[in-house]
Parts: C-alpha cells; structure tokens; sequence
C-alpha cells in the first residue's frame, strides 16, 4: 500500500519535472537564438564565415610561482563543424592550451593575459580512457549520469538517451541488459565511453586530448573514423591535440604547430605537412618514420572493421 | 659476440588465462627480429619469458645452442638483458647515475675494483652519447630521452648477448624517438647484439627490424622478413594492421 502511494508520487514529481525541463529548453532555446542573432555574429555570418563558436586570443599562460611563461600569445578561432589540429612535443604547452579552454587549469598554472571567447558548451576527451572513468561506478549509469545533470533529464529517460548515445558509438546492446565496471571493457570501448561522456554534454566545441595515444593502431582507426563520422553528423568543432601527424591530418582540416608555448606554424593540414615553412615543423614531419607507400593497400578496410566489431563483442559477451 | 635465439613451443598461462599459446620462433644471431600486435596479444609476456621473469608452463627456451631453464645461472642472466618501455620507472629516482650503471656491474662481476668501475662507467656514457658528468646526477635531471639512455647503457653494461627492447620510444616524443633508434642501431651493428624489438608503431618496426613477427591473443600469426612483410603480409590480420596506420599526405613534388 505504502509503496504504492510513494510509486505514484514518484510518477506525479517526474511528470511535473518533464514539464519544467519542457519550459527550460524553449528559454535555452530562445536563449540561444538571441546569441545568434547579435550584431557581432551577423557581422560574421556577413563575411562568408560562420561566427566563430570558439575563440582563443593571445593567451598567455605562466607558472604562479616563478612566473616563467608556459603558453605564449596563443592565438586560434574555430566555427561550427570545423577542426584544428594543435600538434607538437611534450610540454610545448597543447594540453594547458586545451585545458584553459575549459577552465580546468592544473594548480600552479595562471593566466597571465589574453582571451577565451566561446559561444556555446565545451566538453573533453581525455588522453587515459580508465583513468577518466570511475572505475566503480558501471559505465551507462557514468554516462546517464551526465545526461541527467547536462540535460536536466529524468533519470528514465537519461538511462534512454545514454543506451542510445552508446549505440551510436558501436558499443554493443548487450549493457543495455547488463551494465559494465569499466574493468571490464578494453581500451577502445572505455574511450568510447568517454566520448559518450563528452557527447551527453551536447558540446559545441569537442575538445579532444590525445585521445588515441593510449590505444592500439587498430582501435586508433575505429576511434578516428568515429570521430569524423560524428562531427559530420552533429556537427560540432573540434580540437585535436595529439603528436601524431599522420592523426592530425587525417582528422582536422587545418594543423596548428606549437613548439615552447607558441604557435610556430599553422594553415591548412595539408600544406603544413607538405610544405612546412617553418625548420621546427620540417623536424616533426622528417622525424615521422613512413611504411612503404604500397603497403596494406589491398587490405579490405571495411570487411576488417567489421571483424573488429565482432570480435569486441566476443570480448564483451 | 653473438648468439641466436629460438623459442620452441612457448606457453604461458595466467591463471585460466592463456597468454602465450605454443609460440615457436627463431631469431638469427646479430639479427633484429621486430614483434608487433596489440595490447594484450602477448608481447611483453614472450619478452619477459625469455628475459627470465615469467616461468614458461612449457616449451623450451636456447640462446646460443643452450637451453635456457626455469632457474637461471648467473652467467645466463648476464646474457639477456632488457630496456623498458617506461625509462621513468625502470630507474630507481633515489640512485645516482653512477649508482645505477655500477650496480650492474658490480653484481655480474663484469668489473672488480673501484677505478676499473669507473672507467667503465664513462665508457657506457660515451657509448649512449652522454658526457661524463652526468654520473652524479640523478633521473629527474635528465629528459625522457636521455633517460632512456641511462637505461640502455645499464642493459648494455654487463655485454649481452640478446638485448629485448620493449616498446623502448613509445614514451618518447618523435624526435627523441628517432635519435634513440638511431642509437640502438649504431650500439647494435658495433656490440653484434641479437635483437628483440617489441613495438607496436608499425613505422618504427619497419625502421629496425630484419624480420617481423605478428602476434594476436598470445599466438604468433604471422613471421615474415621485413621487407616482404610490408609489401604484402600473407594474413588478414597483418593487412588489417597495415590498413591501420594513419598515413601523412604525400610529399608535393617540388
């Protein structure tokens, strides 16, 4: 009786929050709307350009205590559906560049100067897909999770939306019956469920460090081709931060070459790695170490993928 | 001083687990045998059997003609030595680099007094292109590169005959990566090492290797020399894997 009674108010609260969240995405929606209808954005639109959805100008970042300078007058814009490639050794600043995006400076790190203009949401694609999963916590309830708070969903439809979100991605409909630790997922599948996470944000900016460094060549094309196919799809920007070349210009349209904190190159990905002007960008690309250009030409790349996604349903079942 | 290697029937099991089913191969003496697959097919497992760290379920293990046992001699394991993929956790941050170099040393009795020690010492600098005063410097002073040197040095202190290198550049930027392969072909072709090169980058593999194994779920898929391998690999696999590598743009002809 009384279970009954607490099941019902349950139904009633839950109907009462789905009207409100109704109500809430028509004032975002407006909301939205007036953001791009500002005179700046027409402007833009004006020019043959979308308004830039991300705008980093002249960011300067410094260590707190000695004050020396970690990022130096760095400078990029990003409209909707386009891609960046910051390329560039360890600690030439990619990931700080990355991480002041979204606020989430290391202690120890300020900003000394410049800007950060962004219209619309960011969200990351960390490096180390474990480390960025809560290892006890199963991975659909980690990403309904987000789609709960992100958009102000029931905790039904979150599960939902997040089963669906999973789909997309290729992960098997098998944890849609049994939830998974992400112990018991590979490499690949936990990034995934990181995207997913990232995903459930509904980013305008998808922010992705290193995403494939961690991973094996093989899951690092599923990963890769993943990732086009859904920015075609949803259309979000998209930074890259990785030391791969051969990634960066098979995944971004234009390459951004950072070398001690600042950007020594940029243009796009192609004429970057094909003429580079600068000896610094000359060095990254002699010291890529090339295959034979005729070789796995006439591996079938499709029928391949294929058998991959099996056999991780093989691992996963 | 070279001498080669073969493993016959190699298998390692975790448990219910099998990590290296019945892995036969043979590695010529002074060659570079280059295994690639991927993470969990079994490469490190076969690494660390034939180093001596893991003790194999069956099969049987020779370097040189000499059957490797379960129990190693000392002379035995002063033979196989090994570089680390993590230079940053195989040296010990409390020790410094004349400390790590001479312990070596002093342990397989390669030196026997304290001048002769650090004579050698220099020398294995010398060889890893450091200069002598790095030798009372800790780890943290040093960048990746340079301590993956460190490591290799101490590998190479004691003179043996099979080097395994495990994934040694993948911690290291391209660059440094480079200079590091430079290196371990240079020391190679001087010392006549046989060499067991793990990796997983396809491009680095192509660089050192004479031969190339492919492994996949701790069986050996395929073993094919360098060249004929990435002209054409005989299974599905090897091509998946091929397919697999991002490729740069071609060069503009200029």
């Amino acid at each position: 009786m009384n279970k009954r009674r607490t099941d019902f108010w349950k139904k009633e609260h839950e109907r009462g929050q789905e009207a409100d969240e109704r109500k809430r995405g028509e004032r975002v929606g407006e909301y939205r709307g007036a953001a791009a209808g500002d005179p700046a954005g027409r402007q833009a639109a004006d020019s043959g350009r979308a308004a830039p959805i991300l705008e980093v100008d002249n960011l300067s970042l410094e260590a707190a205590d000695s004050g020396a300078p970690l990022v130096d007058g760095v400078r990029f814009s990003l409209g909707r559906g386009e891609s960046l490639g910051l390329v560039g050794e360890s600690g030439s600043g990619k990931s700080l560049t990355l991480r002041a995006v979204l606020g989430l400076l290391p202690p120890g790190v300020r900003r000394a100067g410049g800007e950060i203009r962004q219209s619309g949401r960011a969200a990351m694609v960390f490096q180390d897909p474990r480390s960025a999963l809560d290892p006890l916590c199963p991975v659909v309830k980690q990403v309904a999770e987000v789609v709960r708070y992100r958009q102000k969903k029931n905790r039904k439809a979150a599960r939902a939306e997040a089963l669906h979100l999973l789909d997309q991605l290729g992960l098997p409909d098998s944890l849609g019956q049994e939830d998974r630790y992400p112990h018991q997922l590979s490499g690949g599948q936990c990034q995934r469920i990181v995207i997913a996470l990232a995903l459930a944000c509904r980013p305008d900016v998808l922010l992705c460090d290193e995403p494939t460094t961690a991973l094996d060549v093989t899951v690092q094309r599923q990963i890769v081709d993943l990732l086009s196919r859904l920015q075609a799809e949803l259309g979000f920007a998209l930074v890259f931060v990785t030391h791969n070349l051969a990634v960066a210009a098979e995944m971004c349209s234009r390459i951004a070459v950072m070398q001690r904190g600042r950007i020594v190159e940029e243009g796009p990905a192609e004429d970057v790695l094909t003429r580079p002007r600068n000896p610094y960008t000359q060095m990254l690309v002699d010291a890529v170490l090339p295959l034979p250009a005729s070789a796995g030409e006439s591996g079938g790349a499709s029928s391949d993928r294929e058998k991959e996604a099996r056999d991780e349903h093989q691992f996963i079942d | 001083m070279s001498t080669n290697l073969s493993i016959e029937n190699l298998t390692v099991r975790y448990g219910g687990f099998t990590a290296l089913g019945g892995v036969s191969l043979e590695v010529p003496a002074g060659s570079t045998l280059g295994l690639v697959g991927e993470s969990g097919s079994g490469k490190s497992t076969l690494a660390r059997t034939v180093a001596g760290l893991i003790v194999p379920d069956a099969g049987v293990l020779a370097l040189g003609g000499q059957p490797l046992a379960a129990r190693r001699t000392r002379a035995q394991r002063k033979q196989i030595q090994m570089v680390f993929q993590n230079p940053d956790a195989s040296l010990n941050p409390r020790h410094s680099v004349r400390r790590i170099l001479s312990e070596a040393l002093r342990f397989h009795r390669v030196t026997t007094d304290r001048a002769s020690t650090e004579r050698r010492c220099r020398e294995l600098l010398e060889l890893v292109r450091l200069d002598g005063g790095a030798l009372d410097r800790y780890p943290r002073e040093f960048s990746g590169g340079q301590r993956q040197r460190i490591a290799i040095a101490r590998a190479l202190s004691v003179e043996p005959e099979l080097l395994i290198a495990d994934e040694p550049t993948s911690a290291l930027d391209v660059s440094v990566q480079r200079s590091v392969l430079d290196l371990l072909g240079n020391i190679k072709a001087q010392l006549n090492l046989t060499v067991l090169f793990i990796s997983h980058d396809l491009g680095v593999i192509h660089a050192v290797s004479d031969t190339v194994a492919v492994m996949r779920q701790g069986v050996l898929v395929e073993t094919k020399p360098n060249g004929e391998f990435f002209a054409g690999p005989d299974t599905a696999y090897g091509r998946e894997l091929l397919a697999a590598v991002p490729r740069m743009p071609a060069a503009a002809p200029n």
